[in-house]
Parts: C-alpha cells; sequence; structure tokens
C-alpha cells in the first residue's frame, strides 16, 4: 500500500541537533558513554527531551480545541505506543519461547491469573515503570508525554506568557514536595504521579523559554552564560552532591532534591546554546540532522539492535548465551561501544527510509511564489 | 591584524594553561594537562610571521632575548620573593656566600630554559622561553627554504625524533631542555602548517565528522595512557604525541566555530589578546588567593606551594581560576592602555 505525505514543513534546526545530542545520549546512557564526553548522559538526557516537547508545544484555546488535541496525540502518541508494545510482547514471548528472556512480564497465557498479570503489564506498567518488556523499555518516554500533555493543556487554561510563567511558578514547589517523596523508590502508579510532575516542570521550562525566546535569547545564547551555566553545575556538583539520576524511576537519589534537578536544566540550557550555534554551520543534509530527525525509530529500537550485535557476539562465540537475557549486557564495552552505539543508531535510521522509500510517495503542491505567474496567465486569459 | 580565529585560540589554550595548573573542573572533557601545552605551541605557530630580508637574523634574536630576558627577571623576581618568605616553595636564592650566590644565579638564567626548577610563583616560565625558541628554530628554517612548507616536514621530524627517543622524564637537565624544545617545536609546526592549509582542507578538518573520528580516536587512545602526557617533565610517549596532535586539531576546529560566535568584545577574546600576561602571572594570583584562603582557615596551610592541588581547593575552584585569569589579563590591558580590539579591520574590510 502506498501513502502519501505533502512536504514538511520547515524545522527549526537547533531542535534537530538538540534531539540529535539527545538521542545519542540516550544510545549511550544505555550502553557506555565515554568519559571524556559531556555531562553523564543521566544528568540531563530525558530532561532535554520534555524541555524540547515543551518548547514546540502550543496550548490550544477552548475545551474542544483541547480535547481534539488531546485526541490527537493520543493516537500519534498512545495508539503507536501501544501498537509497538503489542509487537514488541510478541518478540518478548518468542524470545523466552528460545531461551532468551527479555522483561519482567513476560507474557503468559497458562491460567487466568496469567492472562490478568499479562494484560495489566500490557496496559497499565507504560505508565508506571515501562520496563515490562525490556527491548522496548525506552518507550516509556511516549505515554509519559501524553500525561504531561493532558496536565499541560489542563493546567495552561488558554494561552500566553502570564499564564505559563505562574504555572511555572507554582510546578516548581509542588514539583520539589513530589521528588521528595519520590526518594521513597514507589513502584506504583504513585510513581506515575512523580514521574509527570518532573517532566512537566521540565516541559514548562521548554514552553516559557520559547514564550519569552526573543527576550531570553540575549541571555540564553550568549557565550557567557554558557561559562557561567557550566561553572554553576561544577559548583553544584561538588558542594550538594548527586546530580545523576534515573528519570524513569521517579527518584532523584539526594535529599536536596533541587540539586539534580537545577543542575539538569542548566546542563539543557547548554545544549540548548550549543545546538544553536551548530545549527548555524550544519549543512542541511548533515547526518546530525538526519539523526535528530529519526529520534523517535532510534527510542524504540536501538535495545534491539544491541540484542542484534550480540546475537552475532554470540554466534562468533564471544558472548556466553545467558547473557543474551541481559538487555544491558555488552561485551567488553569500554571497547566496543561504537559496534553497538553506531548500529543502535544508523539501524532504525537505514530501515525508516528504506520503508518509507517503499510505502510513502511525496506529494509535492506548486508553492504560492509558483503559482502566482500562472494565475497571473489565467487572469490575463 | 591578528586572526579572530588564533585569538579564540589563546583563550582557550590559557584557560586550558591555567586550569591544568590550578584546577580543572570535573565535566571539563580531556584532562587539561595533557594537552594544554601543546594547544599553547600550536596556536604560537598559527601566528608565526616569516622575518624578511636582512632582518630576519634580529628578528629571530629579538624573539628569543626579549622573551628569556623577561622570564629570566620574572625568575629572579620570584626567587627573591621566596626568599623574603612571601612565596612557596621553589629554590630559595641565598647570597650569603659567593657559591650560595652562584647557585641562585644558576636557578635564575638555568630555570626559564628548564635546566633549574622554576621557583613555584613562575612555573610556566619554560612555556614563554620555549614559545620564542620554537618560533625562531621555525621562521630561521623558513627563512633559509625560502617559505613554510618546511612547517609540516619540521613537525613530522621532530614528533618522529621524540617518539623515538620517548624520553620518560628527566626532571630537569640537558635532556629535558631538548624534549621541552622539540615538543614545541613540533607543535608550532603544525600550527604554521593547519594555518597555512587552503580552504577545503580547513573545512574537512572542521567538519562534524571529523570531530566526532578525532574524538574516537582520543578515547580509543586514552586506555594506552595517550591522556596522562607529562610534558612539564619532559615524559613523552608516541600515545601521548598522537593524542595531543588529535586533541590540539579538534580545539582548532572547535575556535573556529567559537570564533564566529563570540562577541568582538568577549572574555574568551581579551584573554587571547593578553597571553603572555595570563600565562606569566596566573601562579602568582592563585597563590595569593590560596593565601587569603589559608589566612581565612578555609584551607590548610600545608595546601600552600605544594605541587599538587590540595582536595580542599576543589571546593573554591572557581575563586581560584577566575582571578588567576582575570588579573593578568586586566593589569596587561591597563598597562597597555585601552586599544581598539585588533580584529576591527578583519570585521570591516
Amino acid at each position: 500500500m502506498t501513502a502519501f505525505r505533502t512536504p514538511a514543513a520547515p524545522r527549526l534546526l537547533h531542535v534537530d541537533v538538540m534531539l540529535a545530542f539527545g538521542i545519542v545520549m540516550v544510545v549511550m546512557g544505555h550502553r557506555y558513554q565515554p568519559p571524556y564526553l559531556f555531562f553523564p548522559a543521566y544528568t540531563f538526557h530525558m530532561a532535554l527531551f520534555f524541555f524540547v516537547s515543551g518548547y514546540l508545544a502550543s496550548i490550544k484555546v477552548g475545551l474542544r480545541e483541547k480535547g481534539r488535541f488531546l485526541a490527537h496525540k493520543a493516537r500519534s502518541q498512545l495508539l503507536f505506543y501501544f501498537r509497538w508494545n503489542a509487537f514488541f510482547a510478541a518478540l518478548t514471548f518468542l524470545l523466552a519461547v528460545a531461551g532468551i528472556r527479555l522483561g519482567y512480564a513476560i507474557p503468559a497465557v497458562g491460567s487466568w491469573a496469567d492472562v490478568a498479570e499479562s494484560g495489566r503489564a500490557f496496559l497499565v506498567v507504560p505508565f508506571t515503570d515501562g520496563h515490562h518488556y525490556h527491548l522496548y523499555a525506552a518507550a516509556w518516554f511516549i505515554p509519559q508525554l501524553w500525561l504531561v500533555h493532558v496536565v499541560f493543556q489542563t493546567v495552561c487554561f488558554r494561552p500566553g506568557r502570564l499564564v505559563a510563567g505562574v504555572a511555572l511558578a507554582a510546578a516548581v514547589p509542588v514539583t520539589l514536595f513530589l521528588l521528595e517523596e519520590g526518594l521513597q523508590s514507589y513502584e506504583d502508579l504513585r510513581l506515575t504521579g512523580v514521574r509527570t510532575a518532573l517532566a512537566f516542570l521540565f516541559f514548562l521550562a521548554g514552553h516559557t523559554v520559547r514564550l519569552w525566546e526573543d527576550r531570553l535569547a540575549k541571555v540564553l545564547l550568549a557565550p557567557w552564560f554558557l561559562v557561567v551555566a557550566f561553572a554553576a553545575v561544577n559548583v553544584i556538583a561538588i558542594n550538594f552532591g548527586n546530580i545523576r539520576y534515573n528519570f524513569v524511576l521517579g527518584n532523584v537519589n539526594n535529599v536536596r532534591v533541587w540539586v539534580p534537578v537545577t543542575a539538569s536544566l542548566l546542563i539543557v540550557l547548554i545544549v540548548f546554546q550549543l545546538s544553536h550555534h551548530a545549527a548555524r554551520f550544519l549543512d542541511d543534509r548533515s547526518w546530525v540532522l538526519v539523526v535528530g530527525r529519526s529520534t523517535q525509530d532510534i527510542l524504540v529500537w536501538h535495545f534491539t539492535v544491541f540484542l542484534g550485535v550480540n546475537v552475532v557476539l554470540w554466534a562468533l562465540g564471544l558472548v556466553p548465551f545467558e547473557k543474551l537475557s541481559d538487555n544491558w549486557y555488552a561485551w567488553e564495552k569500554e571497547r566496543t561501544w561504537l559496534l553497538y552505539e553506531v548500529p543502535a543508531i544508523a539501524v532504525p535510521i537505514l530501515v525508516r527510509r528504506w520503508w518509507d522509500r517503499r510505502t510513502i510517495q511525496v506529494v509535492t503542491e506548486p508553492t504560492r511564489a509558483r503559482r502566482a505567474p500562472a494565475e497571473r496567465k489565467a487572469a490575463q486569459r | 591584524v591578528r586572526h579572530r580565529h588564533v585569538e579564540t585560540m589563546w583563550g582557550l589554550a590559557v584557560v586550558a594553561l591555567v586550569m591544568a595548573a590550578t584546577y580543572q573542573p570535573a565535566f571539563l572533557l580531556y584532562p587539561a594537562q595533557a594537552f594544554s601545552a601543546a594547544l599553547v605551541f600550536f596556536v604560537a605557530g598559527c601566528e608565526l610571521a616569516m622575518p624578511v630580508g636582512r632582518q630576519a637574523p634580529t628578528t629571530l634574536a629579538r624573539l628569543v632575548v626579549v622573551a628569556y630576558g623577561g622570564t629570566a627577571l620574572a625568575s629572579a623576581g620570584a626567587g627573591l620573593l621566596v626568599r623574603a618568605g612571601l612565596a612557596p616553595g621553589g629554590p630559595t636564592p641565598s647570597f650569603a656566600s659567593g657559591e650560595a650566590a652562584l647557585g641562585a644565579a644558576r636557578v635564575i638564567l638555568l630555570s626559564p630554559l628548564g635546566l633549574e626548577q622554576a621557583p613555584a610563583l613562575f612555573p610556566a616560565a619554560w612555556v614563554l622561553v620555549a614559545i620564542a625558541l620554537a618560533r625562531a628554530v621555525l621562521a630561521g628554517a623558513a627563512a633559509v627554504a625560502g617559505s613554510f612548507g618546511v612547517a609540516g616536514a619540521g613537525f613530522l621530524g621532530a614528533l618522529a625524533a621524540l617518539a623515538a627517543a620517548e624520553p620518560q622524564g628527566a626532571g630537569s637537565g640537558g635532556q629535558l631542555f631538548v624534549a621541552r624544545t622539540a615538543f614545541a617545536v613540533a607543535f608550532c609546526a603544525l600550527g604554521r602548517f593547519v594555518h597555512g592549509v587552503g580552504e577545503p582542507t580547513r573545512r574537512r578538518l572542521r567538519a562534524p565528522v571529523s570531530l566526532a573520528l578525532g574524538f574516537v580516536a582520543v578515547d580509543a587512545l586514552a586506555s594506552s595512557g595517550g591522556l596522562r602526557s607529562l610534558v612539564d617533565a619532559g615524559a613523552l610517549g608516541p600515545a601521548s604525541l598522537l593524542t595531543m596532535t588529535l586533541v590540539v586539531l579538534m580545539a582548532s576546529a572547535v575556535a573556529s566555530y567559537a570564533a564566529e560566535v563570540v562577541p568582538t568584545r568577549s572574555a574568551l577574546l581579551a584573554l587571547g589578546r593578553t597571553w603572555v600576561a595570563v600565562i606569566a602571572g596566573h601562579a602568582a594570583v592563585a597563590f595569593l588567593v590560596e593565601l587569603a584562603l589559608v589566612r581565612a582557615g578555609a584551607l590548610p596551610g600545608a595546601a600552600l606551594g605544594s605541587a599538587v592541588p590540595a582536595p580542599e581547593l576543589n571546593r573554591f575552584w572557581l575563586i581560584c581560576v577566575v582571578p588567576a585569569l582575570a588579573v593578568p589579563a586586566i593589569l596587561a590591558r591597563a598597562a597597555a592602555g585601552v586599544r581598539p580590539p585588533t580584529n576591527v579591520a578583519q570585521e570591516e574590510p
């Protein structure tokens, strides 16, 4: 079947660079990050994605418009997520049959209790830790983003700087309170609440930056801000303890909960500035932009590619079979990280390109500039 | 007119040098000790001009004499401060006897060449002299050959000699002097060579893929000890030389981007314009800050004058590094008077 797609709208290049940087950090965070590459991925990478989502978000006017928008998001995010969730449920089941157990909720149909548990894992766990099928673990971000959109459209009842500013000011104490609760490492739906608050904070920060960009750009894009933010992160890390945390667990691993949050925000702003500058110099067909535009595919597939690499290494006799059941296992990762990470980024991009070439035909419409002379001629006739 | 790119690189180089000497924050890419000296020599080579005709010998001699004389005088001053008990560690000149005075003179005259241990307040003396020597050697060779084509060959030759000798750190003495000078010549030559390449090569060098490959290569070399360079002590292996070459090329690429982003009145460019003062003065300023911290009870007295920065200093790195960079730069600007930025002509041709 051939689908049709109109030419894509112009993209914000610096956003593509930010996404590229973020997804490379996700892949590195899940495998191996070289010691001299920027800040550790687990200090900022998921915060960066929520920031970018908020940066691109817009507040809809009126309940009907908001409802329509959230329904559209449910189709493009939730439906997307659960479609692939079903695929990975089947894949996880088949792999388990083959002796490779990847997930703590491997689908089972032995008894009604098994079926009920499998259904719960399929429908509910995506909104808690989302790690029920290990190969699909990274996609927890997608349903979480939908929840954030719901909160965003509810809290920010109408567009405008004032509403967003007030919402951000209110979100800060609420999030800090919930993060203190999150230190107890919840594993049920309370985790969803804590994580949604944290994600919403970064989302709203991104949205506020977008709304005030005309004034904030002078500060956020100034080289001195880069130095100050970098120094501040270092000072915070030295004097106030840990800044690394696992976003999905809702536990920031520091009793001073403001420390990792502030560090994350500063690092995200550093990336924001660097991406702005990089976008000025990158060619429109640069591989950096290609990676940034393929974020979703890489997010969904990179663990599967990791498994593929491990299977090849197992076939070569370098990896024991039982290690294939460990999603985070990598063979001598300090030396072989490129062997995992380059395919994890490249394969989803190449597969998507191949698939698009087969199934999608881009419909080009005459642009307004091209149409104008034709219309003039028609008028003359 | 100095190139804005070169000024930016000077800024980055002195920041790296000062951080290597004082304190480096945790998340700042590679350890500054591993590449700062190489970067300084690389930039020094970038702005190397060929002396013309009969002026050549005079120019070259002046280059060395001014650098050596200046550093020897500064060494003497630093030594006297040690003697007066106002500065930490290092050799203490004494004039109590003829032999002691001879020893003091040896320190003053030979420490700028790295043949004697430099006073703690002026540890980078050898860098300034080595820059002058390397520039003189390269410019002399270029004047004889008639072009700077010798720079590439000079780099490869000096690098091959160093890699073959693989000096393991002589501490002081002739071998250290030779190793450091050869090292300076190599990276000066590399800087001159890279600065002179055409636009297509320049574009290839700064392409994102080149940066990514450079990063991956350095990461691989780091596991072979490539980032444990001890240039100060003259310990240089092939892995560290290759690593430094890659790192300075990456720094050059990053600086070329940064040069197009930083404003004309940026602090980075200001540091780049006053690099001599910053290299010469940072240790003295850092010492004064540490002294103030010791007096305030924030640091133990043993931290003063120690070759290795005290762990307690980590908490105060910002108030140590910033004055060490800013004070010499501000003093140098004040001494030189207010001048328009050097790149005005380049921006408004």
